[in-house]
Formats: structure tokens, sequence, C-alpha cells
């Protein structure tokens, strides 16, 4: 894993993130059992931090991304403050959609669009928004995560096949993490591997260590060059494992034995190991970021759960403009 | 304990009887001797007073629904106790409820609607309207789809009674006044009511009270009235007309024994009929002192039941209010009833001269359906001649 | 009073606002399934023409991608109309309809606009075309919050209508009905909108009230004609916005009247019409004089044979039926 080519300061701001959606979604999964975050259970996304991190670090601000359901890594590394999605979760006033959507989270201010509780419809809205850059020829680019589960809707043949017509600038990340819901990849989809589905339509299709965050950043950075250049869309299948059941509290259909194999694996240990012993930091400084880490969040713990309820008018507010 | 409430028999002729209140109501406690419930049968109202002590547990007979004498009106128990045989008592009742002598024939229409009530359809538009012109809806006729009574139906009423008269005060027709025209009613619409009215010279009448007076009111303590010497004659006519005393119930004309002469008295708050039994074999002193005492139990309102039923023919007196003459109106199941007029200084023509009379016009209201108009003209003619030489009828020379 | 103004039919008055607004808003895009070549029933010809490939799209069949691509496109700045050719193909666009396009600005918290035109085409029967390209489904969609449902029955509301929804900054279903293609009226040449949620009065009278929409409103016109020789005077309500509906013009003519109709070509069950009709029971039911009637397609498919769909279809004769029994 010699990534020689990935900046000191980057390889810093990927541990730190994955740290902080690590710890993050930990915390999370704390206020829930402790009944301080009333309603769904959250879809963790511990094991999965690598993707969601390495593929948002190549995008810019004005980039849009097209959010997964599972985990946060994704949002945080776009850019959503903790503060507002911590209140969001809790369903506080405060929360960046006013406590309307709870894990359906979004920021338009850092063009995140909204995380869909169906499995489908993000593939379609990914390929209008790459259309809509292709009209507007603003040069952006729209990053689109889905997990291996929402490549057996029907949404993704058109949504491959639309990006591909028309060279959208696309880039489809896929989360495979070999289990949707309480069913095995393998029990369910006919390919092997999703990469192979976009070979039919010409795009660039390639598999990476989905726990190799700077084998994501890399295949990423791939793919938003060539979007940007008009040269259309690319599909990532980073191979990766689900830590946690389908949601907090769900029963598990994996073995114990897979679990712990799986987490020796773990994203966080990998690129920790390869940044101290490559001298970008020392232990110490790792340390520190953990602990900073743990007091962002912390803060954004304390403040959501000081927040406010949204006002009963609230629930008439929104439907229209 | 249970104790069983009946209809009470009230009188020897009580066959049956109406409840008209529940004075307490189911799941009350009532006491021994408590007044429970009324009943109406014939003329009379009357409190009945519970049999027995407990918690009136069920009504099986409501109001408005009349019942032969004996029946099971409604069961007093412990609060928790088991009324055995409860259920057939329930099936019982109702069977009664559904006969047709349950709603006597006696009752108005009016009672029957409030027994049965009938659901008017009516638009909600015309609903509102009605009720904001405060009009009871069940005075109009609907012409909308099944007889649904819609807008228009109900401005038509308003405009119809743009012209009718308004009405001051509402005054509820309840007690005697309720019974009175429920009967009357009911005779006006079954009896075939013919009314003729003769002329009598009350002279010899008004001679012999004078000559009575005095004899007759030392026994009496009170003056002998015109109706009581009415009464003897009529009495004595009837045994002569013994149709004219007769009934007539379900096809039947049923010639009676007795002749009791139901007076119509006036008390203030309507009409009662007290009834001097066997008139025809009393005295004339002897009809005094009853009627006399009869009016006064009347007008204070403590007439027994047996005191006002009974009776075989009604005579009203309408001259004590200065009336010439008027229309009675029969008195069921009666077949006649004979109305007096006033007694009036009238000039009249006897023997080619015209000479001053204190007449008095005598009306006979007769069911046509038992009596021919011959019958009746020759009944008051009979009564005339009573009249006009009435010596003979009070024994006296 | 407009300057001056044209006879028109529907269909070219929904070309002619698609027309005027893309000429207004350059963020207005129109796409759907053949509308550059075959112009979706005339209704897009010229367009490719004069506004470019950029601006108008044909898309695969593929309705939940059209639909799909309309919110991407309508959350990053555009304005898109998309065209779901035949009614009856909306189905595979209502994941997206109903549960990304009707939630989104709710759902995130009034974060994003979502400024959407989906017109719905080629609705109702009476073609022959059996029982998967006739239906009229807008009853389907005012039971989704986030959705504004119009349907216009003239070359005015059309025209007036599309332009206020192309404008409106959330999501509006713009149905339209095949036979109403031929229909023609006046249309002022200058530009106005029909404003959203308005119903309009076609026709005054007193004595009942017809609520219908679409080509069903032409034929509650001709039975108001028929039933004014017989002394029963109509007024006809269309609502033209069918979500958010105008409950105060219905209102209005149900208190006048005193009776209501609403005539639909919908099976009756769970109908716009069961909805006016509850509507009217909640909120005017003083105002009755006789119980509200329906008259809709009975619950089954359509079915394809002249014969058949003839006696399907709710027609003129039906609400004349209708109209005598709750009129005495």
């Amino acid at each position: 894993m010699a990534q020689e080519n990935i900046e000191k300061d980057i390889l810093i701001k990927m541990y730190k993130l994955m740290v902080t959606s690590r710890f993050w979604d930990n915390n999370i999964d704390d206020m829930h059992a402790k009944k301080q975050m009333i309603g769904m259970s959250p879809h963790s996304g511990q094991g999965q931090e690598a993707i969601g991190v390495g593929g948002c670090l190549t995008l810019k601000e004005e980039d849009y991304m097209v959010p997964s359901h599972r985990g946060c890594a994704h949002a945080i590394t776009k850019g959503l403050s903790l503060r507002k999605l911590t209140a969001e979760y809790l369903g506080k006033a405060t929360g960046v959609s006013k406590g309307k959507g709870g894990a359906h989270i979004c920021d338009p201010t850092h063009n995140i669009l909204g995380v869909s509780g169906i499995i489908g419809g993000a593939l379609l809205i990914a390929t209008g928004v790459g259309w809509s850059i292709k009209i507007r020829k603003t040069k952006q680019v729209v990053m689109d995560f889905f997990g291996d589960g929402m490549a057996g809707q029907a949404s993704f043949y058109p949504a491959l096949n639309l990006s591909a017509a028309w060279k959208l600038p696309i880039i489809w990340m896929c989360e495979n993490n070999r289990v949707q819901q309480f069913t095995h990849f393998e029990d369910v989809m006919g390919m092997k591997n999703i990469a192979e589905m976009g070979k039919p339509f010409g795009m660039p299709s390639i598999i990476v260590d989905g726990n190799d965050v700077m084998a994501v950043y890399n295949a990423a950075q791939n793919a938003v060059n060539r979007a940007r250049n008009g040269e259309g869309p690319s599909l990532i299948e980073c191979k990766t494992y689900r830590w946690r059941p389908h949601y907090e509290g769900a029963p598990e259909t994996r073995t114990i034995e897979e679990l712990l194999e799986m987490k020796k694996k773990c994203p966080i240990k990998k690129l920790r190991a390869y940044i101290i012993q490559n001298k970008v930091i020392t232990e110490k400084e790792a340390i520190k970021i953990d602990e900073n880490v743990m007091l962002e969040i912390k803060d954004a713990a304390k403040f959501a759960l000081e927040s406010p309820w949204p006002k009963p008018e609230e629930l008439f507010e929104d439907v229209y403009v | 304990m249970i104790t069983k409430v009946v209809m009470p028999m009230l009188g020897w002729t009580m066959k049956e009887g109406t409840i008209v209140t529940w004075l307490k109501k189911e799941g009350e406690g009532v006491e021994k001797g408590e007044p429970l419930l009324e009943v109406e049968t014939g003329k009379v109202l009357k409190d009945i007073e519970s049999p027995g002590t407990g918690i009136l547990r069920i009504i099986l007979i409501p109001e408005e629904s009349t019942v032969p004498v004996t029946e099971i009106l409604a069961i007093i128990a412990e609060p928790q106790e088991d009324i055995p045989d409860l259920q057939n008592m329930i099936e019982k009742a109702k069977v009664l409820l559904e006969s047709p002598e349950a709603t006597s024939i006696e009752k108005s229409e009016d009672r029957i609607i409030k027994k049965h009530p009938v659901k008017r359809k009516i638009s909600p538009v015309a609903k509102k309207i009605a009720e904001k012109n405060n009009i009871d809806f069940n005075r109009i006729t609907g012409t909308g789809p099944n007889g649904r009574i819609v807008r228009k139906d109900v401005f038509e009423f308003i405009e119809m009674t743009k012209y009718m008269p308004r009405v001051k005060e509402v005054i509820k027709l309840t007690g005697i006044r309720k019974i009175t025209a429920d009967r009357l009613s009911f005779s006006y619409r079954t009896a075939v009511h013919v009314t003729i009215t003769m002329a009598m010279n009350m002279l010899e009448m008004v001679k012999l009270r004078h000559k009575l007076l005095p004899e007759i009111e030392k026994k009496v303590q009170s003056r002998v009235t015109y109706t009581d010497m009415l009464v003897k004659v009529l009495a004595q006519t009837l045994e002569e007309y013994p149709i004219l005393n007769s009934t007539l119930e379900d096809e039947e004309i049923k010639i009676l024994e007795n002749i009791n002469i139901g007076i119509a008295v006036d008390t203030g708050i309507g009409l009662v009929v007290p009834v001097v039994r066997e008139a025809n074999k009393k005295s004339l002193t002897e009809i005094a002192l009853l009627t006399k005492k009869l009016i006064e139990k009347a007008r204070s309102g403590n007439l027994a039941l047996n005191e006002a039923t009974g009776g075989s023919f009604t005579i009203t007196n309408l001259g004590m209010f200065g009336i010439d003459q008027g229309t009675p109106i029969i008195n069921p199941p009666e077949i006649a009833i004979l109305g007096m007029g006033r007694i009036a200084e009238k000039p009249v023509v006897i023997d080619g001269r015209i000479e001053i009379r204190p007449m008095m016009n005598i009306t006979l209201s007769f069911d046509h359906r038992v009596i021919d108009g011959a019958l009746a003209a020759r009944f008051l003619q009979n009564m005339k001649q009573k009249i006009e030489k009435p010596y003979e009828v009070f024994k006296i020379n | 009073m407009y300057m001056s103004e044209k006879i028109i039919n529907v269909g070219e008055a929904i070309h002619d606002a698609l027309v005027e607004e893309m000429r207004r808003d350059p963020s207005v895009i129109i796409l759907g399934e053949s509308i550059q070549r075959a112009t979706s029933f005339g209704i897009t010809r010229g367009l490719l023409t004069e506004f470019g490939y950029n601006r108008v799209w044909d898309t695969p069949i593929a309705e939940n991608a059209i639909a799909g691509l309309a919110l991407g496109a309508a959350l990053t700045g555009l304005r898109p109309v998309p065209i779901i050719m035949i009614g009856d193909f909306l189905p595979y666009a209502m994941e997206i309809i109903c549960n990304e396009i009707a939630k989104y600005r709710y759902m995130f918290g009034g974060n994003f606009k979502v400024p959407i035109t989906i017109r719905v085409g080629a609705q109702g029967a009476g073609a022959g075309l059996a029982a998967q390209h006739s239906q009229c489904l807008e009853a389907w969609f005012i039971h989704v919050p986030g959705l504004k449902v119009v349907y216009a029955s003239t070359p005015y509301d059309a025209k007036g209508l599309l332009k206020a929804s192309i404008r409106d900054d959330n999501p509006v279903l713009f149905f339209e009905h095949k036979l109403l293609g031929s229909i023609t009226g006046t249309v002022p040449t200058e530009d106005y909108t029909v404003p959203i949620g308005v119903a309009d009065v076609k026709r005054e009278g007193e004595d009942l009230t017809i609520v219908a929409w679409a080509f069903m409103m032409h034929k509650a016109l001709n039975a108001a004609t028929e039933l004014e020789k017989e002394g029963i005077s109509v007024e006809v309500v269309d609502p033209r916005t069918l979500y958010p509906i105008d409950k105060e013009t219905i209102l209005q003519s149900v208190k006048k009247t005193g009776r209501l109709i609403i005539a639909e070509e919908a099976p009756k069950t769970g109908s716009i019409g069961a909805e006016i009709s509850a509507m009217v029971n909640e909120e005017g039911f003083d105002y009755l004089d006789a119980p509200i009637m329906r008259v809709a397609a009975p619950h089954t498919p359509i079915p394809y044979s002249a014969a058949l769909e003839k006696l399907w279809i709710p027609n003129v004769e039906d609400i004349i039926n209708m109209a005598k029994k709750i009129v005495t």
C-alpha cells in the first residue's frame, strides 16, 4: 500500500474524518440505546468509513454528493456539521432538516442531497443531477453512494444506462458490504461483482478494497477527473464489510467467526498503522486527534440534547413552498 | 325481597288502565307507600303507591301504555337480587305492548306518535331553516324523493304560516284536559252525532222548585238545582226508553240495567263527570244530596275512581253560564247526552195569546248509529211532557 | 379584458404555454418519450428547432428515470417539465413522484425547492385503447401531501394553468385528457396565468351544482343544457385544481343550489368525487337539500370493445338521470 502520491495533509484528514465517523456512529448508537435518541434505529456505517471519506475527499465544495442511508462518513467528509447532524438524528429543531428527516439528512450548503429511505430512487436523482450539470455546463460532478442492495433495484439499470448514454459527470460509488438488510449478496444477486454491470455501458468499472481509504481515494480521484473532463461516468465497487446489524437492535444473520475475522480488516486501524509507520504523524498525535474528535462529538451531542424540539406549527411548514 | 308492581283494579268496572307517568326511574330506590306511578282509567287519574320497598329494578310497561288489570308493570327488588323468571316477564310485557289494546283506541294520534315516533326525512338545509324559524318540521309535508322534506317545503310552510295567527302562549295538554280531549275527539270521530233541540216550558218546574225548596233544603243544607230536578226527570224518561240508556262498543249495543247519570262538572281545571248511580231509584232529596257531595269532591280533586266511572248517560248544564243551547258531545261509550240551556223568560203563544214563560232549550246529542231521529224526538217529547207536568215525576200533587 | 385573443384547441394551448415559458425562463427544460421527433401528439412540435437538444430531451422508455431526472435537475437549479406520454405509464414513476418528489421539501426541512411540472398526457377512455391506455389516474395523487394536481378542461385554462404550474416552485401534476385535444376556445395572445387552487364556475344555475373537470366538464355542460329544457337549472363548477381544491367555490355553489353531483371519468371507489363529497359533508352539511351523488365509472378495468367501453364511460345521459333523481 504505497500511496506516496497522497499528500500528507490529506492523509491526516482521512484519519481524522474516519475516526470522526466511527466515533460519531458509536456515539449515536449509545444515545439511541440510552433513549436520548427517540425514533428510528441508526443504520450504522461502522467498518465502511473508508469509502465515504475516501470518495468525498476527492470532491470540491461545489460538487454534489448523493448519500446512501448507511453511516455518515460521506456527509461528514463533505462538510455536514456534527452539531446539525446529531440534532437531526435526535429530531430537534436545530437539525439540518429541522428534525423532520431524522437519519434522512442533507446539507444544501455543501451540496449534499438528501438520504432517501427508499432503496433505488437516489440512483435516478443522481442521474438527474448529473444531467443537470451537463445542461448547465458547470464542470461540477456528482458522486452517488449506494449499497450492493440498490444494485438489485430496477432503477439501477436506467441510471447506468442514461449516465453512459449522455456521458454524465457521475461517479457511481458502490459500497458492497455483502449484505442487503438481512440477505446475503450471493443468495440474490446474479453477478459476482457489481462492477461488471458498468462494462456493457462502456464506463470504467473497477473494484477496490473498500477498507483501504487510499485505494478508494485514488480510484475516486481518477473517476472525478474523467467526469469533470466530460468523459462520462465511472463505476467503483468498493468491497467492504458491515460491522453492525442492518439497524441497531436487529438480528444478525452472519456468523460471529465471520464478523470477528472481518473486523480485523478495520479501515481505520489500517490507515493509522500506515501513517504512523510512514511518519505522517506520531502515535501521540494520533491519540490527540482521537481525543479532539471525541470532544467534538461530545459537544455535538450536548448541543443536540439541549436543542429545542420543533414547534407544533412546524408540522405544517415546508409541505409546499 | 321481590315485589311485583301490578296494574291495580281501581273500581269494579275497571278492566284496564293506562300508565300516565312513572314517578320513579329504573334503578331508583322506593319506599312502600310512596307514590310510584300515575294510572289513568276512565276519566280519573290516580297515584298508585309502591307495594314494596327496594330498588325499582325494571319497568316492564312504559308510560303511555294501556294494559289489563293485574298485569305486572314493574319489579321492585334488592340491588343485586336475582329476579327469577325475569325473561318470561319481559317477554310477556312485550307481547302485551304489541297487542292492539296496548295502544288503546282512546288514544289520540299524538300519543301514538309519541310512542312510536315517526322519523321524518328532512334534508340538512331544510332542517336548519326549520330550526332557525322555530318550526317543528313534523308539521311539514315533504315533497322530495322518498317524501323527504326539502328546502322548498320549508319555505312554502313559512310562507303559509305568515298568514296564520301567531301563538301567544302554549299550554300543554295534560291531566284532565288531556283525558277530556282524547275522549271527546274519539267520541266525535266515531259516534255519528245528531243534535236536536226542544224548547220546554219550565213554569211548573220553577213553581215546583219554590215549593220544594224549604222542605228539601233543610235536609240537604243546600239549594236544590234544576240539574238535580232534570236528573230525576231524565232518569224516569230513560226507564221508558231503555235504548237510550245503552253503550256501543265493538259493534255491540248493550242496554244497561242501571240508570247511572253522569253530571258534567266544570272543576276549573277541566271537566269531570261524577256519577249518580241508579238515579231512577233515588228521590230528589237523595239526588240533590249526592250531587252536592260529588260536585264538591270533583272540584277539590278528591273524586274517587268509582265515583266517576260507570255512567250510562250524561247530562250537562250549559245554562248556568247563560247559554241558550249548545251541542254536547257524547261521552263514550254512552250513546247520548243531554244539554240544558238557561231558563229565560220568553214570549210564547199559548192558546192563541202571547204569554211570557220561563223557557229552557233542552238539547239531545245522540249517536245515530244506535238511535233514529224519530225515537230521539219522541224521547225529548216525553221529557217535555214530564217537565211541563212534573207532579207525577216528583210524586207531588 | 385582454388586448387580443385567438381561438385554439387544448393541444395548441399546451404547446403555446410550453413555448412561452421556455422563452421566458431558460431554466425550463422538457423531457419525455419521443418528444423530439414524434412531438408527443404534436404538442412539442417546433420546440427542438427553437430550443435545441440541451432543452428538449428524448428519454428512454423509463418513466421512473424521467421522474428521477426531473427531480435531480429541479434540485440543482433547473425547472424541468417532464411528460409522461400516456397517463397509464405513471405507475412506473410512482416511487419517484410520491416518495421522492412529493417529500423532498418536507423531509429535508424546507432546504430544497422542487419546481417540477409533470405533464400527464393522453388520459381518458373513449379511443378504444383498452385498460392500460385509457385511465384517469388523478385521484391517486391527491392523496399524496407535497403534490399539486391540476386538470384543465378548456384551452384558456390549459394554457394559463400550465404556465402557472411551470412557474410554481412546487411539484405539480398537470393532467391532460386525450379527447380534449379537439376542444377549442378563446385564449388571449398576451401573457396570463390561471392561478392554481382556484375553481371556475363554467355555468351558473340555481337548482343543482355539478362539479366536473377535464372532458367530463363538457359532458356536464351538455347535461346542463338538456336539464334546462326540463326546468332544472344547473351550475357547473370546474375545480381546475384537484389539490389544493377550491373548497370555497364549491361550498358557495352548494350553498346556493343545495344539491351536488360530482361527475368523473374514473371508478367511483376512492375517487376525487368521494373526497369532494366528504369535504362538502364535513363543511357544508347544512347547505344540503339532497344527498350528494356521484356519477362515475364502474369498478372494472376499461374494456376494449366499443360496445363495452361505451357502457363504461360515464356519459351525459348518466348525469341527466342522476340530476332528475335528486332534483324534484
